[in-house]
């Protein structure tokens, strides 16, 4: 069963009231004794402090990547409570030892919760400060000093049963207590100093999210480290005003921390009320939608890319892209258990990520919007690519088939009819007359093989190019055809052919006029783009329509154009044909 | 006349053989390809090579290779290309690097012993010889104004036999006149097509080459 997030830091809030509204009563009854003090104003400074910390410290714990931040924020929480108690009166046995262990806990965790705030990844080292003051916290100024502490023979006989007592040993108590307060200053100043630095490296926005938590954090240690220096010459430590004082602004700096949690969701719902504006106004272009996301993170490179049905990555345009750097952190957008988009934004923001989160559920509407654009350009592009294939596969098999035609059946009707002469010259007459009949018909069959080759693809156009096929289409053509211009050279086969086929519909129907004129083709261009002008005098504006509704589809599969322009009864076609791919 | 064919069907190879053996043809070897033309040329040094235009490696042009390699290695020897397209460009193209002893006919004539001997005996006696079918064609064709049409209609009659490989004296008797006048309409031909003076036989080859590519 899946617990929701909400009931989690709820239970744990209210664990935390219950446990400050009880120390808090303690305190109460032995102000004097109580670190924090025990009037309204101080208990409501404790308790607050520790019931935000707490509630902000379950809620970040909640997120990925902030785990252990939230955690030692919440911890932190207890532990203020833990100190709140009186070192002495504290009522029950179990209370009165927890306190004796845990009392220097809080500013430790704090400092602890600003080096593990993620502004910057955390590495090993931090760890091992980490593990170091919460060392110094626990185990010598905890644990070790409450196994020697007899609180009889310090002289309090109102104080119930140090339960972690191994031995009475003031003098050793007095010792470890000494070397505590040095370890403490240590540790608290190793702590703020590593934090600063790291919050200085951080990126902007980091640094702008995140300061009151890891400043928080360094105060809180820092504030722990005056408290050791103030108590390290007294010849016995006790509470004064000073220490209380530093202890209760500890406590307004875990606040300030908690209070960062809260402002950030704020900020978040900010941002995303902005996003949310941008895509209602209107449906956004992508661009506009990128740059609102890459705002939110504050990482201009940021990339917005769409999945296809294939698993292909495409940019807006529908043009594909590679796959995510490993450089890069990724955020996956997906409606109905499918992905349909990909944030990819740098890496070391990740510990922004929640108000990428925002912003992108503000902007789901307008991502999918874009999404289905850019996968409905990348089909068109697909279906664009697969009709130019096409057309260069029919013209490679129309090529095919011309060879085959005419190095294999061709030449073996020649043959047939060399045989057939042969035997023809060899036979009695009437026999001779069948077999020329017969050598007759191989001939008539092999013309009409040759005008069918010939019609199937041109092999002066295979051969030569487009100015050889149209020279030799010339030499047959029912109207006069004039070649002009020397053309850019060999160009690719399907492009070639898409403009011989509409040189020689042209000289078709211009033969099937009442009264045929020259055509004039001039053939121009580059290697990159094949452009053939043809004009004639003795085509009207219909044969002109039917001549460019008969090559549209070839050229246009070929991403080319074809324009008809009829003035004074004399025709004009030009199509330009890029030669790329 | 001693004879080499290239041809690289074995089939048609043979029956060609056969055929120009009866015709009195000295056949005096065969190959199915370039490079064995090419080597077959340098053993034999034939008087005419006939000559599949399509042949291996590349069933492109090795015919017209082979007539330009010949020319300039065995100047003495004549092309006779066969081929099935009935189109000028193979023509003019060895015309232009082949000039004279040499033939374009199509394929499928070839059967008739007559015509291939004609065809053959006109090669070796000097003359270029372009298919009958390819000149009525361009003789045909629908073309804008050019220098073909000053000549007059006996001009330009004379012109194609003079493409399809005759020579003066066979044009006369073809068209029944006398020698005197076939000779001053060639000199007319020559004149009209702008034909510099030069050896009568590059005349006739330029004259057809202007015919082909008109």
């Amino acid at each position: 069963m899946k617990v929701r997030p909400r009931f989690v830091v709820l239970a744990g809030v209210l664990l935390v009231l219950a446990l400050g509204v009880a120390t808090s009563r303690v305190a109460a009854e032995h102000p004097d004794a109580a670190l924090g003090g025990g009037d309204l104003a101080e208990s409501i400074i404790q308790v607050g402090a520790a019931v935000a910390a707490a509630a902000a410290g379950l809620r970040m714990a909640l997120d990925r990547g902030l785990a252990a931040c939230g955690m030692l924020l919440a911890l932190t929480g207890l532990a203020i409570l833990l100190a709140q108690l009186p070192a002495q009166d504290s009522g029950s046995a179990s209370l009165f030892t927890a306190a004796l262990v845990g009392a220097q806990l809080a500013p430790f965790l704090a400092g602890s919760a600003a080096l593990a705030c993620p502004v910057v990844p955390v590495r090993r080292p931090d760890w091992a400060i980490i593990a170091v003051s919460l060392a110094v916290a626990v185990v010598i100024r905890g644990l070790l000093s409450a196994a020697v502490f007899d609180p009889q023979a310090a002289g309090c006989f109102t104080c119930p049963a140090n339960l972690v007592e191994v031995r009475s040993d003031p003098g050793l108590y007095a010792a470890l207590g000494q070397w505590g307060l040095v370890l403490t200053i240590v540790a608290g100043v190793g702590l703020a100093a590593r934090a600063g630095w790291r919050l200085a490296r951080a990126p902007r926005i980091l640094r702008l999210i995140y300061a009151p938590i890891v400043v928080g954090g360094m105060a809180a240690a820092l504030l722990a480290v005056a408290a050791a220096v103030h108590t390290l010459p007294l010849p016995t430590p006790e509470i004064d005003p000073a220490l209380r004082t530093l202890w209760l602004a500890m406590c307004c700096c875990v606040a300030v921390m908690a209070g960062d949690v809260a402002a950030g969701r704020l900020r978040a719902g900010w941002l995303a009320g902005k996003v949310s504006q941008a895509v209602l106004a209107a449906l956004p272009d992508p661009e506009s939608l990128r740059r609102a996301l890459a705002d939110s993170i504050d990482d201009p490179d940021l990339a917005l890319v769409f999945l296809r049905d294939d698993g292909t990555v495409v940019d807006a345009d529908g043009v594909q892209v590679s796959g995510a750097d490993h450089e890069l952190a990724v955020i996956r957008v997906t409606r109905a258990d499918s992905a349909v988009a990909e944030i990819r934004y740098r890496a070391d923001l990740a510990g922004a990520s929640h108000q990428l989160m925002a912003a992108v559920r503000a902007g789901g509407l307008a991502i999918e919007h874009v999404a289905a654009g850019a996968r409905l350009r990348a089909e068109l592009a697909d279906l664009a690519r697969s009709r130019q294939r096409i057309v260069e596969l029919g013209d490679a098999e129309r090529q095919r088939l011309e060879r085959d035609l005419h190095d294999g059946a061709q030449q073996r009707l020649i043959a047939l009819q060399m045989l057939l002469q042969m035997a023809s010259s060899a036979a009695s007459p009437p026999l001779n007359a069948s077999y020329t009949t017969a050598r007759k018909a191989v001939g008539a069959a092999l013309e009409e093989l040759r005008d069918l080759a010939h019609g199937i693809y041109p092999a002066a156009l295979a051969d030569g190019g487009l100015r050889t096929g149209l020279v030799t289409l010339a030499e047959t053509s029912p109207v006069p055809l004039v070649i002009d211009g020397p053309g850019p050279g060999r160009t690719p086969a399907a492009v070639e052919a898409a403009a011989y086929r509409l040189v020689a519909d042209a000289v078709r129907i211009a033969g099937q006029a009442a009264s045929p004129e020259t055509i004039t083709v001039t053939i121009g261009g580059s290697a990159d783009r094949l452009c053939v002008r043809l004009s004639a005098a003795g085509l009207d504006q219909a044969a002109g329509e039917q001549i460019v509704a008969g090559a549209r589809d070839r050229i246009v599969a070929l991403d080319g154009s074809v324009t008809l322009a009829t003035t004074h009864a004399k025709t004009t076609i030009e199509t330009a044909i890029p030669c790329g791919s | 006349m001693r004879v080499v064919i290239a041809e690289d069907m074995a089939l048609l190879r043979e029956g060609l053989t056969r055929l120009l053996d009866e015709a009195g043809f000295d056949v005096v070897g065969g190959a199915g390809d370039l490079p064995g033309l090419l080597e077959l040329v340098n053993k034999t040094a034939p008087d005419v090579a006939l000559v599949d235009i399509k042949m291996p490696p590349t069933h492109t042009d090795e015919g017209l290779q082979a007539a330009a390699i010949i020319r300039e290695r065995h100047p003495d020897t004549g092309v006779l290309l066969l081929s099935s397209y009935l189109e000028s460009r193979y023509a003019s193209s060895l015309l232009e690097s082949h000039p004279a002893s040499s033939g374009y006919l199509l394929k499928e004539r070839v059967y008739d012993p007559a015509v291939l001997a004609d065809a053959l005996e006109r090669v070796y006696a000097g003359q270029c010889v372009v298919d009958p079918a390819i000149v009525s064609q361009l003789l045909s064709r629908r073309r804008q104004r050019g220098p073909l049409d000053e000549l007059t209609e006996r001009e330009r009659e004379i012109l194609a036999l003079m493409a399809e490989g005759h020579s003066n004296h066979a044009i006369c008797g073809q068209l029944v006149i006398s020698p005197r006048t076939v000779e001053s309409h060639v000199r007319s031909v020559f004149m009209k097509l702008g034909i510099p003076e030069s050896s009568d036989s590059s005349r006739r080859v330029l004259a057809v080459l202007t015919f082909l590519q008109a």
